[in-house]
């Protein structure tokens, strides 16, 4: 028996689903802003360009093109990799706490060389190419069974965008949650909770909400995960992941963007 | 902000941030679920929240119990 998410998904291209115009482009993104132009990387790329990309333009990924030929994705674990290891071997100083993402990496001479040379962490990863006719099922079947988080959609040779699971997410929630039109059908999993489903992580990462937010990131790559939780005792005080720790990296001084904000006019 | 800053601090600051950056929007930046929430509400706040995962929590003190990863609910999507 067909599962409704399943009838859903094979009802849509990727292609429609990254075209804007398109309604199914619509329901999706209704809940976050879509990139506007798809962004890539080369193999020439050097590291420290790399970085700065991810931390300017908000985004978690980028694919990386060699020889005409996507290989690979670098991303916030790559980002942060790289953060950790050029701060392992720069003297402490009272500006590096100003220090943006280009700053930093700009502190090592072999982050200027071209990404291939000096990292391959996302060469180890696996990834995924679809061409634009597949339909949105296939690519969560790819989700599923290869275990990648995004897939790079081509038309023949070019390059049109990136389908992530949290996309996949946002259309199921556009479809079957809140906000999903009256005459929608239910999702009859999606009905069930995540105890009766047994979905849940019970061994968790976490750091004291004294620890300082470098040891967050060191546990994160030490533990392989991407997020900790901030726990006093058992009570939940917060969370930081990979992606809220590169946030500070694409501002130069928090404070005075935080202030830039406040005194925004128009 | 920076990386030497207490977790605990980075986090408030963190999400003052966050709020304010959508030009005043208030962004509920709930993160908990309980173990009995559905999944759809699950996957509902994660995309609201714009995370990968939701930390599950057994009562109103917040204890902890463990958390769901996007990644976990996509591979029911077929079931």
């Amino acid at each position: 028996m067909t599962s409704q998410v399943e009838s859903l998904l094979s009802s849509y291209t990727a292609a429609e689903l990254l075209d804007p115009t398109s309604e199914i482009h619509k329901a999706c993104f209704s809940y976050s802003t879509p990139p506007s132009n798809p962004i890539f990387l080369t193999n020439s790329t050097s590291a420290k360009e790399a970085a700065t990309t991810l931390a300017l333009n908000h985004i978690s990924s980028a694919p990386i093109k060699k020889d005409g030929k996507f290989v690979g994705i670098f991303d916030t674990v790559d980002l942060v990799a790289l953060a950790l290891q050029t701060l392992a071997e720069t003297p402490m100083g009272s500006a590096i706490s100003e220090w943006g993402i280009g700053d930093l990496l700009g502190q090592k001479t072999t982050n200027l060389k071209p990404l291939e040379q000096v990292f391959d962490g996302w060469a180890k990863r696996p990834m995924a190419v679809a061409q634009k006719s597949v339909s949105l099922k296939d690519i969560l079947v790819s989700f599923v069974h290869s275990g990648v988080h995004r897939v790079v959609v081509l038309d023949k040779d070019e390059f049109i965008g990136v389908i992530s699971q949290s996309t996949i997410a946002a259309l199921l929630v556009g479809s079957f949650g809140l906000r999903k039109p009256k005459s929608a059908v239910k999702w009859s999993v999606g009905e069930k909770s995540v105890s009766e489903m047994g979905i849940i992580t019970t061994n968790l990462v976490t750091v004291e909400p004294s620890a300082i937010v470098m040891e967050a990131l060191f546990k994160m790559q030490s533990e392989n995960c991407s997020s900790v939780a901030i726990v006093e005792g058992k009570k939940l005080f917060g969370c930081l992941s990979l992606k809220d720790v590169t946030l500070v990296f694409s501002q130069k001084n928090g404070k005075k963007f935080l202030i830039s904000l406040l005194f925004k006019v128009g | 902000m920076n990386v030497f800053m207490r977790c605990e601090d980075y986090f408030k600051k963190l999400r003052n941030q966050q709020t304010m950056a959508l030009d005043g929007k208030t962004v509920a930046p709930v993160f908990t679920i309980y173990p009995t929430t559905s999944i759809i509400l699950a996957l509902e706040k994660m995309v609201a929240t714009r995370s990968h995962r939701i930390w599950v929590v057994e009562d109103e003190n917040f204890s902890v119990v463990g958390v769901v990863s996007l990644s976990d609910i996509i591979k029911i999507m077929l079931k």
